[in-house]
Parts: structure tokens; C-alpha cells; sequence
């Protein structure tokens, strides 16, 4: 046994995110540790690799006891972890990046012939090919991965973390991950695999411990269990899926007509964009994150003006306008990320759900606000949506993510402007409140609105959409209805694959 | 709704406390750093330290001083309250506040009226002065994406020679008895009245508690107040609501000058009923009103408080020199050293008796 | 006879003068933002070396001495500024404005304190850094017109500019900053202690600092004045921003901001007013930044139509 962790307990400020959790690791292993989001796999992880301490518990490494205050005391002990965000330094060398804190020196000075050496004899021996004088930033995602664990073999580590590996990862290059785990157990690595994708787990691990509500609900060998069983553990329940009632879509909401953008350094970021959504129908993107979504929903909402090509909202030509006068046109936006650009987290919840509303009529008279009628909505809003908040002087900081998702969930919706685009409504929050949402987005559509959503999670994607758009490196090509949908064609789509 | 009552009582007091609390340990540890300093200069720290503030606040001489010395601090404070609470990180109220006093002092002397009419013409001159200069910061910035910040702090020195060059040059006074005396014609009409006629106190204090009151107004119940605050606490967020960032900015900075120049204006026209060479920089007015509030967060009436003890701190300071030797530069140091704890998250850990940075995910305070 | 080459070479003497205590402020600025730390102390940091190195001077008459006080002062201040913003995780732009008016408060205060005056302190018995002569240059009027009274600090500046880049492209710990100022989060999750290398970076630049300081009040002077520094530290960050962090282009921009400084100086001699020749640096200084963006912007625009003509040809 080269790794366990036994009864460890963590506690943050009310939350127990571990309740006595104890796993076992043996030498050449996969170990896969599944559960939903909050389920406490990722904070077990962080005090594995000393990020965190916990309240109480032991670790024992080749049966010696260990006390992790930093990631150096992880490292020096053989662990390494792959972030689920990537860890590097975007612009320097791959070299670079890998040899961090085990440079090769000649006396003060970096050798850098020698580190590259060392680079490619470490990218030889795994079978991890990379270019050892590419500027980071220049490497596809998958390549990344693969820097960052050349960098941790290159710290000799024995036990590999991946953190959700695959999140990111076009199929073809999770095959390649995959494998490069397996071969990596056969060379004597031994390795926990944190993901809550099934599929994965059942095709590389070797034992699968599953995580709820920060305990251990059950641990199966690979040949015992099923991926049913799994899901069955990891959600305690059966989910049940809204019912999508057929509707005919009415007057077209978005026209997006041959958007192009070029970046500062001249790479092309969208190209020859043409799309368009009608009301009462929800139509997806699919696409690996980081191929272009998050540049089109800027050109489409408005907080990027710089592009050329048409769009029109609600049949008004919106090309190069911004934000103000999108949303005035009819749009709704719920954004990428709650804290980044859909909320102020020192501001109250008040103050949260009046964005975009502080110069409507019904909110404000000759430019003074009428705080009761905003008092009023905002708590209609927070009861109709469930959201947990003691008084509406609450700060935003102190609402958990399901509770803030919800928030900015209901504001943008409770706009009821034709056109709503929504873009990953239900990232890293739990089932539950998931589930809320896909509810509120479909009342949405079948009171007739239009919605564009962007999801980096397929089944999201399959399970709402009307129509679904594949968009690949910035090219959207293809057009599927969700009846004639062939999900492994789209997958291959979502590649670049050319279909014959 | 009982609970969500006594929750929200709970939460103003905690708030209240919370608000209260980290102004009031920097002052503490301002003090202590000033008496250190005191006691090596071969000084008794607690009888300066006593000194500076019964010189400050000791006497109604000493409490008119320190108002009349307060008014152009509190609206240079207010104006970077509205700039910096809005995330705009302007040093330019000290320049702004030159050209103010220096328009309104030339414009009082080249009209003539009723003093009222006098009073009024000349003020709006000052805040005229003071947006103009302000904008032009604005737009540089905006325009060229230069930092903010950079392009005040040049622009002051620019405001102090423009002024100088115009004193000394074109608008010096002929009647100067010292005739090296770099300084305007004296007002003789049009000067602020004194609130009472045996204290320096004039009405320009009325008019920045008015001040005070209506940017209160404007931030917590207009909806511009709610975009810059927006504005202010997170761009992104204010950004994808549909605020037009460069409307904001534009209308934050045009009101943050006409404020530092209004500050100005009532410093020429109550204080020195004329335009001095050097008599904001040498007041330090404009960075003991950034002090203000940063002590207050930015919030007016916390503002005007410590705008008055800022001056208070340095009317004490003048009058400790006199009395115990002590040079009142020790007032900056003081000041100067508050202003480093006042943004530092800190929390005092009692049982080990020292201080530590809260932990906090990232906040982003420039 | 305006322009005679002595004339030149009188403004290019004088610019170097004037740019190496600039190049020493915008190094320190460059290293600080290499590491992601937001330095706004420079103008602090310069003013209490220029004040200490002036009094450890008039008690000892030691240069070495004087420059040592002066740089211990500084790196004092950086080290401060770097506590309040690292460890107690201050705003650095409020510490970095506090420290420099603290610092100028405090100068004036130990001012009046120590020598009993206000404004200005000079007296005879002050001793410069000595000058370097340079034999095989004094042979040339010009070279050594150019050359004149330059002393080692000046000299040292440039080769602190190629050590400084030598430091961060060439040696390991120098790598390692660069990566801390690229991600942060990574280098901590690789179990860099972050804070400890900002920690030493922003104390190094509070050396560099204190050579400036010191050349402001020992250099072609030898007095202090109250704000001696004149926004100084300021031009420096925006030297910083110009030379986009790179020590070369640091040195080149602190050229430009040296001898925008000088023609100020020049300029006073003729009919121009110290009021308008005072400017000049300020001025310059926004011009600058604001002809910087243009020009960026002209590339982008230029680089953008290029990929669109590549569209057209292609298609």
C-alpha cells in the first residue's frame, strides 16, 4: 500500500466537506474517486496535495505518517497533482514550464541546452510528445495536459492527481489521456482519477470509490460494479428529465450573418458566423470549451464591439452596438461566470438583481430609484426561485454558488425579453439547483422565448436543445434538430472531423 | 419577516462595527508609530499626543481652525470618494483644487456686482476650472488607455506651474507690499462670509456639509449613483448590465472635479481672499481628503468625519510645534501611517497579540 | 553657434545626468512588475536614500558611508511597502501613495529636527561622490565635454541595466521570478514560496532606489531639498510602462524622460520661464504614454488588415 488517507475530517466555516473519509491507494493503480460537484472529492485532493489541512485525519505514505503543510512537503513525498486548471506559465517555453523548481543550472545561470535535453529524453521515455521550444500558449489544450504531467514526472512523482483530466478534452484526446494513464500504471505510477464522467472511470480504473455529501457511500472493484450502479451511488436518487412539449417557432429572435474576428496578434478567433434563433426554441452550441464561444457570446451580447459581419436581436440591427443597446433591443444574458462578469460581490442581493433594470420606468423616475417596487421584485424574485437568503441586504460574497447561480439565473430571466442567451446556467452548482434551472429555462421556451445556450457539458446540451450548432475552432459548419441527432457523429463533429 | 427584521438590525450593527473598526485601529496605530517617532526625537509622546488633539479639537478657537482647515479637505475627500468608489484611481483633485481656487481668485477680482453675485460667479468659475481639468484627464485616459492614476499626478504639476506662471506673470498683485510675494490682488467683494465674525470659520463649510448631503443623495438614490457604484465594485459586472462605462466615467470624474474645484474656490475665497503661490500643495488637502476616504470607504458622511479629524490632526500639529518644539510634519507621518493600515485587511488576533492579513480570496482594491 | 557640437555634447552630458538616477527608479519599477507586484514607492524609497545618505554625510564625510545609509533607508521603505501589500495585503496603490507622503513628511520633519531648518539644507563641508576621470576621453573635447563629471554611480547604472537583464533571462532564480510575474497560482502550486521571492524582489528594488536617492543629493549637487525627488518616481513608472518591463527598453525610455529633464533644464537659461521649462518632463511623460497606445494601435490595425488580404487572396 503506497498511499492512505485515513478518517480525515474537514470543516469549513459551516460546511463539512469531508466526514471521515478514508481511501487506500496500492502501488500501479488507477483509483478513481466519482461524485457530483460538492461531493468533497476535490477538497480530499487539496489536503492530499497539502493546499488544505485537515481538521483531523492521518496520511500515510508507504505506511510512514506524513503531515502535508504545502504543496513542496506533498511533492517531496512523491505526490503531484494536474490541476483541473491548468497550472502554467502561458508565455514561456514548454522547456520552461517543465523544469520549474528542478532546473538544470551551471552555477547561477540556466542551462538551457541541458533542460531541453531533459525534456525531450522525460517526453521520449512517457511517450508524451511535445515540442520542447514552443511557447505554451501556442499548444493545443491536450498538449498542455501533457506538459503538466511531463512537469510532475519530472518532480519524480509516484502517486498522480488528476483533477477532472478530461473536462476540457476533445474525445479523441481523452482516448489519448486515457492511455497515457494505463501505460503510465504499467510503468509503476500509481494514480487517483477525480471526474464524475463515468465512462471513463469504467474504461481505465481499477477500483472506483464514490463520494456524497463528503462521505465515502461505496467502493467497488472495476469488474463488480456498472456505470448504473455508480450513478445510482453518486446522485442517491433517480433524475427525472422535463418534459420538452413540441412547439412551432415563431418570429426570429437572433440573425448572426457572417461574424468574423481577428485578435491583436492576427489569429482569426471566429470566422464566417451564421446563425439564428427563433422564438420558443432552445438552441444549443456544442463545442470543446475554448473553440470560439466565449468570443461569439461576447459579440452577440455586446461587450465586444470589434468585429465585423451582422447581428440582429428582435429584428433590430444591433452590429457593433453595445451592451446598453443590445438589451434594450430584448436580450437577456446569463454569463459564463457568476463572479467574473454576472455579479459584484461586495454589492447586496438588491443591488445584484437590479443590474440592468436601473433605468426602466418601473424601477427608477427621472433618473431617482424607487426602492419599493425594487424591494417588491426582488422579493418575488427570491421567492418564486428558491433562493436562500436571510434579508435582502445580504451580500452577494455570502450566498453559495447555487444560491448566487439562481439569483442571476431568475434576474435574467424575470427580464422576459424575447431573446435569452445563456451560457454554462448551471456550471459547478448541484443537482438540485440544476435541475431548477433546466426547468426554468423550458417554461421560458414554451412561454415562447427564444434561447442560445452554451454548454461545455454535452448531455446539458442534448437534453435541452431544439437545434443544436457544432462550433469548432471558431467555424460553426454543422446544424443538427435533436431528432435526427446522432450523438457520436457529433462528437466526431466537435473534433473537426469532416464528415464524408 | 420578524427574523428578517432582527437579522437586519443584527446586520446594520455588524455592519456599523465592521465599517467603524478598521479606521479606528489605524488611527491607534497612526498614533503609536507618531509617538515612537516623538519619543526618539527626544520629545514626551503622550503630552504631544495630547497636545495635538486638545490643539485640535480643545478650544472653540482651535475647533473653528480645525473646521475652516477641514472644508477644502472634505471636498477634496468627497470628490475622491465618488472617483476612487466608482474605480476610478484619480489623484487629481490637487490640481484640480489649484486651478479652482486660482480662477475663482481672478474672477472675483475682475467682476463687479453685488457681492453675492460676486460670490456665486466666482465659485461657479472654480468648479468650472476643475471639470475642465478633470475631463481632460478623463479623456486622455480613456482615449489612450493610459492609467488614470499616472496621468493626474502629472497633470498637478502641470496645474501648479500653469497657476504659478498666471500669478506670476499676468495676475500678480500690484499692491503686494512684500513685493516678492507670488500671490493675486486681494478680494474685496465677493468674499465668503464668515460664519462667526470673531472665527476664521466661513460659509464655505455650510456649503460642503451641503455638498456632503447631496453626494450622499446621488450615490444611495439616484440610479447614476448605483452604476458608479457598480461601476466601482466590479467593471465587468457593470459592463455586461449594459452601464456604459464611458458615460460613467466621464460623468464620475466631471462631478469629482467640479467638487476638488468648488474645494478650491472656497479656499481662495473664505481663506485667503486671493490666490497664493503653492496654497493647496503646501495644505496637502488633496491627499488628506484621498485619506478621508479611504478611511470612510468612500462613504460621504464618513467623509465629512474624517475630513474634520484629519484637519484636526494637523491644526494640533501647529500648534504642538508651538508649544512643544515638535515640527507639525508629525501630523503626515501620523496621517501617512494610518493611510498604510487602513486598507490592509487585517484582523487582530488577540490571544497572540499580533496582527495578521484576514484571509480573503483576492480582492481587488486598485 | 546655438547648435555648436559643444552645445550638444553639454546636452547629452547633462541628459545622462539627469537619466541615471531615472534608469536606477525605472529598473526597480521593472523588477517589481516582473515579479506582478505593483510598486508605487519609488518616489518614497528615492527621497528617504537622497535625505539619509545627506546626513550620514555631514557627520561622517564618508561617500561610501553616506551611500550606504542611503541605500539601507531605502530598501527599509521597499521592505515596508512590501510587508503592507504581501503580508497584510494591503492596496498597493494606497501603501505605495501613503509611503511617499509619509516619507516626505518625515524627511521634512527630520529635517527641521536634525539640522534646524526648513526647505533646503546645504553646507560646505558636504561631500560629493567623487567623479571619475576617464584619461584616454580628455584627449577629445567633445568626449570629454560628454563625459564630464560624471561619477560611478552614473556609470553603474547601464551595467546595472544588462545585469538586471541578465538576472531575470539568463539565471535560475531570475527565471523563476519571471514565471511568478507570469502566474502566480502556479508557481505557488509547485510550492514556490511566492511571497518570500516578491518579498526579496521589491527589497532589491529599494536598493536600486537608494542609488538614485543618492545620486539626486550627492551626484552634481550636494544638498537636500524638500520633494527633491519632483515626481521622479512617478516619470519612472511610466519609463517602466514605455520599456514594457524589459530592462533594455527600460534604459531606453529612461533616455527619452533624461533628456526631455535636461531641455527643461537648458531651456531655463534662455527666455522660457521655469514654470514652462518645469513642465517639460510632465508633459512629456503623457505625451509619451499617449503616442505608446497610438502606435499599438496603428500595429494592430496593420497586422489585422494583413490577415484580411490573406482572406481575400486565399478565397
Amino acid at each position: 500500500m503506497i498511499l492512505e488517507m485515513k478518517n480525515i475530517v474537514k470543516v469549513y466555516d459551516r460546511v463539512v466537506a469531508n466526514k471521515n473519509v478514508s481511501i487506500t491507494l496500492e502501488k500501479g493503480e488507477i483509483l478513481a474517486i466519482v461524485g457530483e460537484n460538492g461531493a468533497g472529492k476535490s477538497t480530499l485532493m487539496k489536503i492530499l496535495y497539502g493546499l488544505e489541512r485537515p481538521n483531523s485525519g492521518e496520511i500515510y505514505i508507504n505506511g510512514k505518517k506524513q503531515v502535508f503543510r504545502n504543496p513542496s512537503d506533498a511533492m517531496k513525498q512523491g505526490i503531484g497533482m494536474v490541476q483541473q486548471h491548468f497550472m502554467l506559465f502561458d508565455t514561456m517555453t514548454v522547456t520552461e514550464n517543465i523544469i520549474y523548481n528542478n532546473e538544470i543550472s551551471k552555477g547561477v545561470f540556466l542551462d538551457i541546452d541541458a533542460n531541453r535535453k531533459k525534456v525531450r529524453e522525460l517526453s521520449k521515455r512517457y511517450m508524451l510528445e511535445v515540442d520542447p521550444d514552443k511557447l505554451v500558449k501556442d499548444c493545443p489544450v491536450g498538449v498542455q495536459q501533457r506538459i503538466e504531467i511531463l512537469k510532475i514526472l519530472h518532480q519524480n512523482a509516484d502517486i498522480l492527481i488528476f483533477d477532472e483530466p478530461s473536462s476540457v478534452l476533445t474525445p479523441i484526446e481523452v482516448d489519448e489521456l486515457l492511455k497515457t494513464m494505463k501505460r503510465l500504471s504499467n510503468m509503476g505510477k500509481s494514480i487517483i482519477l477525480i471526474t464524475h464522467k463515468l465512462g471513463e472511470v469504467m474504461e481505465v480504473a481499477d477500483r472506483i470509490v464514490v463520494m456524497r455529501d463528503g462521505e465515502v457511500v461505496a467502493e467497488k472493484r472495476r469488474e463488480e460494479t456498472s456505470i448504473e450502479e455508480l450513478s445510482y451511488f453518486m446522485i442517491g436518487r433517480q433524475t427525472t428529465s422535463p418534459v420538452i412539449k413540441d412547439l412551432e417557432p415563431c418570429k426570429e429572435v437572433l440573425s448572426v450573418k457572417n461574424l468574423s474576428k481577428v485578435d491583436e496578434s492576427g489569429k482569426k478567433l471566429l470566422g464566417n458566423i451564421n446563425i439564428s434563433v427563433r422564438g420558443g426554441e432552445i438552441v444549443g452550441i456544442a463545442g470543446v470549451s475554448g473553440n470560439g464561444q466565449s468570443e461569439l457570446i461576447k459579440c452577440i451580447t455586446g461587450l465586444d464591439t470589434d468585429y465585423t459581419g451582422k447581428i440582429e436581436v428582435c429584428g433590430i440591427n444591433v452590429t457593433n452596438k453595445g451592451v446598453g443597446f443590445i438589451r434594450k433591443a430584448g436580450l437577456a444574458h446569463i454569463p459564463e461566470d457568476r463572479y467574473y462578469w454576472g455579479s459584484a460581490k461586495e454589492a447586496t442581493i438588491a443591488e445584484n438583481v437590479l443590474m440592468g433594470d436601473e433605468n426602466t420606468e418601473r424601477f427608477s423616475k427621472k433618473g431617482l430609484l424607487n426602492f419599493r417596487e425594487i424591494r417588491k421584485h426582488v422579493y418575488r424574485i427570491v421567492e418564486n426561485y428558491g433562493v436562500k437568503v436571510s434579508f435582502l441586504a445580504q451580500k452577494m460574497k455570502e450566498l453559495s454558488g447555487g444560491n448566487a447561480q439562481k439569483l442571476i439565473v431568475a434576474r435574467e430571466i424575470e427580464k422576459k425579453t424575447p431573446f435569452l442567451v445563456a451560457c454554462e446556467p448551471t456550471r459547478g452548482i448541484d443537482v438540485g439547483a440544476m435541475e431548477f434551472i433546466h426547468e426554468k429555462l423550458i417554461e421560458k421556451r414554451n412561454n415562447g422565448g427564444g434561447i442560445l445556450l452554451i454548454s461545455s457539458e454535452l448531455s446539458e446540451i442534448l437534453k435541452l436543445s431544439d437545434r443544436i450548432y457544432v462550433i469548432y475552432e471558431g467555424r460553426i459548419e454543422h446544424e443538427f434538430t435533436n431528432k435526427n441527432l446522432d450523438s457520436r457523429k457529433l462528437g466526431f463533429l466537435m473534433l473537426g472531423g469532416k464528415t464524408a | 419577516m420578524e427574523v428578517k427584521k432582527i437579522n437586519f438590525i443584527y446586520y446594520v450593527q455588524k455592519n456599523l462595527i465592521e465599517s467603524v473598526k478598521l479606521p479606528f485601529i489605524s488611527i491607534t496605530l497612526g498614533l503609536i508609530v507618531g509617538g515612537i517617532i516623538i519619543a526618539l526625537s527626544g520629545g514626551d509622546p503622550f503630552a504631544a499626543i495630547k497636545g495635538l488633539i486638545v490643539g485640535g479639537f480643545g478650544s472653540m478657537h482651535a475647533i473653528t481652525v480645525t473646521l475652516t482647515r477641514a472644508t477644502p479637505i472634505i471636498f477634496a475627500g468627497l470628490s475622491a470618494a465618488l472617483a476612487w468608489g466608482s474605480g476610478y484611481s484619480s489623484m487629481g483633485a490637487s490640481g484640480q483644487m489649484i486651478l479652482g481656487a486660482f480662477t475663482a481668485a481672478i474672477t472675483a477680482v475682475s467682476i463687479s456686482g453685488p457681492s453675492i453675485v460676486i460670490i456665486i460667479v466666482s465659485l461657479s468659475a472654480g468648479m468650472l476650472a476643475g471639470i475642465i481639468y478633470s475631463l481632460i484627464a478623463a479623456y486622455i485616459s480613456a482615449k489612450f488607455e493610459v492609467y488614470l492614476l499616472i496621468v493626474t499626478l502629472m497633470m498637478n504639476y502641470i496645474a501648479d506651474n500653469i497657476a504659478s506662471y498666471l500669478t506670476t506673470y499676468d495676475f500678480r498683485d500690484p499692491l503686494a507690499v512684500d513685493r516678492l510675494a507670488v500671490q493675486t490682488q486681494k478680494i474685496i467683494d465677493g468674499t465668503l462670509p464668515r460664519i462667526f465674525p470673531r472665527y476664521t470659520l466661513h460659509y464655505g463649510f455650510i456649503i460642503a456639509i451641503a455638498c456632503t448631503l447631496l453626494v450622499l443623495f446621488m450615490m444611495k438614490r439616484t440610479s447614476f449613483g448605483y452604476e458608479a457604484k457598480m461601476s466601482g465594485l466590479n467593471p465587468r459586472f457593470a459592463d455586461y448590465g449594459g452601464i456604459d462605462s464611458l458615460k460613467t466615467m466621464y460623468l464620475v470624474l466631471m462631478i469629482s472635479g467640479a467638487l476638488a474645484g468648488l474645494g478650491g474656490a472656497c479656499e481662495s475665497l473664505g481663506t485667503r481672499f486671493r490666490y497664493v503661490d503653492g496654497m493647496i500643495t503646501s495644505g496637502g488637502y488633496a491627499w488628506s481628503g484621498i485619506i478621508a476616504s479611504l478611511m470612510a470607504s468612500n462613504h460621504p458622511v464618513g467623509v465629512f468625519v474624517s475630513s474634520v479629524f484629519l484637519a484636526g490632526l494637523t491644526t494640533g500639529g501647529g500648534s504642538i510645534e508651538l508649544r512643544h518644539g515638535i515640527p507639525s510634519e508629525i501630523s503626515d507621518i501620523i496621517e501617512g501611517v494610518l493611510t498604510m493600515f487602513v486598507t490592509a485587511k487585517l484582523v487582530v488576533d488577540f490571544r497572540f497579540g499580533r496582527l495578521r492579513a484576514q484571509k480573503e480570496d483576492g480582492a481587488d482594491v486598485v | 553657434m546655438l547648435f555648436s557640437i559643444d552645445y550638444i555634447a553639454t546636452i547629452i552630458n547633462s541628459t545622462i545626468r539627469m537619466m541615471s538616477p531615472l534608469l536606477y527608479a525605472s529598473l526597480a519599477a521593472a523588477i517589481c512588475a516582473k515579479a506582478d507586484i505593483f510598486n508605487l514607492s519609488m518616489e518614497g524609497a528615492m527621497l528617504v536614500s537622497a535625505f539619509f545618505s545627506i546626513v550620514v554625510n555631514y557627520f561622517t564625510k564618508s561617500v561610501v558611508l553616506s551611500i550606504l545609509a542611503g541605500v539601507m533607508a531605502s530598501v527599509l521603505v521597499s521592505a515596508c511597502v512590501g510587508f503592507f501589500v504581501l503580508k497584510l495585503k494591503a492596496s498597493p496603490v494606497v501603501v505605495g501613495l501613503a509611503i511617499n507622503n509619509t516619507v516626505a513628511g518625515a524627511t521634512t520633519y527630520l529635517l527641521y529636527i536634525i539640522f534646524n531648518t526648513r526647505g533646503v539644507f546645504t553646507h560646505p563641508s558636504l561631500v560629493g561622490i567623487p567623479k571619475i576621470r576617464l584619461p584616454f576621453i580628455e584627449k577629445t573635447a567633445v568626449l570629454s565635454t560628454i563625459f564630464s563629471g560624471l561619477t560611478l554611480l552614473d556609470y553603474m547604472s547601464f551595467v546595472i541595466a544588462i545585469l538586471v537583464y541578465l538576472f531575470f533571462y539568463k539565471t535560475v532564480i531570475g527565471y523563476r521570478i519571471r514565471a511568478i510575474g507570469i502566474n502566480s497560482e502556479a508557481a505557488r502550486s509547485l510550492g514556490t514560496p511566492v511571497e518570500k521571492y516578491q518579498f526579496l524582489t521589491i527589497s532589491f528594488s529599494g536598493i536600486l532606489c537608494g542609488f538614485a536617492g543618492c545620486l539626486l543629493s550627492m551626484g552634481s549637487v550636494r544638498l537636500f531639498i524638500e520633494n527633491i525627488t519632483a515626481g521622479r518616481g512617478y516619470i519612472a513608472m511610466a519609463a517602466n510602462h514605455l520599456g514594457k518591463s524589459h530592462p533594455i527598453g527600460v534604459l531606453f525610455a529612461s533616455l527619452f524622460f533624461g533628456c526631455c529633464q535636461a531641455l527643461g533644464n537648458f531651456l531655463q537659461n534662455t527666455s522660457l520661464k521655469t514654470q514652462i521649462t518645469s513642465s517639460i518632463p510632465y508633459v512629456a511623460t503623457i505625451l509619451a504614454l499617449i503616442v505608446f497606445t497610438v502606435q499599438k494601435r496603428y500595429a494592430k490595425q496593420k497586422k489585422m488588415l494583413e490577415v484580411f488580404n490573406k482572406d481575400a487572396a486565399s478565397s
